[in-house]
């Protein structure tokens, strides 16, 4: 008996101080993994606009919308509590003038007035790969929360534009 | 053994065997996410450089690929994160259930 509880002492201590302790994890969120879901086609069908001729002058206020509802995805996932790592991905999927979306748009936005102008093709694809990825890690986080599950859009390579 | 005794070597067993299958889980997720960026990042670096000196990208979209890469990184870091913390939650509501389905067990007849 006293090998038994000395055994399971130790044990115990460090179990309960894991069981009786809060994790700091926001719980799964459906809005928040529909914001991703559903923002992802739209993102990568602009993508594929941007490499058409003239498309700045066709697609520059969808392009506004899609932003702004990228915003708002940021500042939902902002908002709930301990929900950091979702929020600082959300953030970084948006980026800023040298990096991701906004620094897609904004190559996109030096087209201006040109009718001729457009993102290279090749900027396009590689971007679009690029922002399938940004997406899948935010779905795949948002996923976890709910059960452990594996993400087969990460562990694939893709490096191949596969 | 005492009633007590076997609750106790029920409890270990079970917990040891939940530890690993658990902890095992996510980290061999975990490599395999960050092992994927690694790839990923080697065969893209490679292709963006053939298109650079083809004339395919310009130097200012070259610099955004090899941005954007990574940032792609560090929000594959923070999914690993996210993904140990929902293990060792995960882990903890286990073993709840292990302490208190083996005491019904064990003590009770249930």
């Amino acid at each position: 008996m006293n090998r038994t509880v000395t055994r399971l002492s130790g044990w115990l201590l460090g179990c309960c101080l894991l069981v009786g302790c809060a994790i700091p994890l926001a719980n799964y969120d459906q809005r928040a993994y529909e914001n991703a879901t559903s923002l992802k086609p739209l993102a990568l069908a602009m993508i594929d606009r941007s490499m058409q001729r003239g498309s700045w002058l066709q697609y520059n206020r969808a392009l506004e919308d899609l932003l702004v509802q990228l915003a708002a995805a940021y500042e939902y996932a902002n908002g709930i509590e301990y929900n950091n790592e979702a929020a600082a991905n959300w953030k970084d999927l948006i980026g800023d003038e040298e990096r991701m979306m906004l620094g897609w748009a904004t190559l996109w936005s030096n087209c201006g007035d040109d009718t001729e102008c457009r993102v290279s093709p090749a900027l396009a694809t590689e971007y679009k790969i690029q922002a399938t990825e940004a997406f899948d890690i935010i779905i795949c986080l948002e996923a976890n929360k709910r059960q452990l599950s594996r993400c087969e859009a990460l562990t694939r390579p893709t490096g191949a534009g596969g | 053994m005492s009633t007590f005794d076997n609750y106790v070597d029920s409890v270990l067993t079970q917990g040891r065997a939940l530890i690993a299958a658990t902890f095992t889980q996510t980290r061999d997720e975990s490599r395999a996410i960050f092992e994927t960026h690694l790839t990923n990042s080697r065969e893209r670096l490679d292709r963006w450089t053939k298109l650079l000196v083809l004339g395919e990208l310009r130097p200012e979209e070259f610099k955004l690929l090899v941005n954007n890469q990574v940032t792609l990184g560090r929000m594959r870091m923070r999914t690993t994160k996210v993904i140990g913390k929902a293990a060792a939650r995960d882990f903890r509501d286990k073993l709840r259930g292990i302490f208190i389905d083996n005491a019904f067990s064990h003590f009770l007849g249930l």
